[in-house]
């Protein structure tokens, strides 16, 4: 059974008044979920800028569209499906593809004055940004979301061996991008101080 | 000098142009450990983006969606 909104479970869902589908239970969820998906989204589109006009029209969508969410399944997955589709229709086609690092970068401004916190988000979203979509995908709905492997591999339409396999992948890649690497290749006792000394360097 | 070279422990060669099915290669011997520093490094950035308060625009925004929602309940 899919955990997730399927166009059957559309068709078959009663229709109630449109007055009465936001209930309540929706907003509040719906309010919980705004914070984390807009991480999500951040990191999906590597801008602030961008994030936001997602935000704003998933937030919309997601409202108009109350009545095609199941009560009790995860709404977490059903807004990331909302997002995510936006995304890839709207503002990869319109090739806005380049990261707004310097927006990450700025973001210091909003953040508390911990200005290593600001450059370490950047370099890490520079990194992410390298990755291949369909890797940053998996890492960013499995890895940083919770969603589980099956929602994913729904979200993205493909098997759960394939959601595994990238999500290997990815993690490689960014472990590469990082310069995380076996604590034993540094003749290091843990990987924390592997993580430690690799940053320091750069 | 002899043993100068060894080989290290047996890893499977990189298949990374293969993409089985059940997933448990995926081109890569990730170490647990470093597949645990990759997940605490992505998850404090998300941590760090999901701190920061939500933008005014989408504040207003939901609270116009609100506001029509109690009107169009009375």
């Amino acid at each position: 059974m899919s955990v997730i909104v399927t166009a059957e479970a559309k068709a078959t869902a009663v229709k109630s008044p449109p007055s009465a589908d936001r209930s309540a239970a929706f907003r509040d969820g719906l309010i919980r979920e705004m914070r984390d998906l807009r991480a999500f989204a951040v990191s999906l589109s590597g801008s602030f800028h961008v994030a936001d006009d997602l935000l704003q029209e998933t937030l919309l969508k997601a409202w108009s569209n109350a009545d095609s969410f199941i009560p009790g399944t995860n709404m977490r997955a059903w807004l990331v499906t909302i997002l995510r589709n936006t995304y890839y229709s709207q503002y990869r086609k319109r090739g806005r593809e380049v990261s707004d690092t310097d927006g990450i970068y700025s973001s210091r401004l909003a953040t508390p004055p911990n200005q290593e916190a600001s450059v370490d988000m950047a370099d890490f979203q520079v990194a992410l940004s390298k990755l291949a979509p369909e890797h940053r995908d998996v890492l960013l709905m499995v890895g940083a979301s919770g969603l589980s492997y099956e929602e994913t591999a729904e979200i993205c339409g493909v098997a759960i061996g394939t959601i595994k396999s990238r999500l290997n992948r990815a993690r490689a890649k960014l472990a590469d991008l990082l310069g995380i690497k076996e604590a034993s290749d540094l003749g290091m006792g843990s990987v924390s101080e592997a993580v430690v000394r690799t940053q320091s360097a750069g | 000098m002899s043993g100068a070279f060894r080989q290290s422990s047996a890893h499977a060669p990189d298949s990374s142009s293969l993409e089985d099915e059940d997933g448990q290669e995926g081109g890569a011997n990730l170490s647990p450990l470093v597949v645990e520093a990759v997940g605490k490094a992505l998850q404090a950035h998300f941590r760090a983006i999901s701190d920061m308060p939500l933008p005014d625009r989408l504040l207003v925004l939901l609270a116009e969606l609100e506001a029509r929602e109690r009107n169009s309940d009375s």
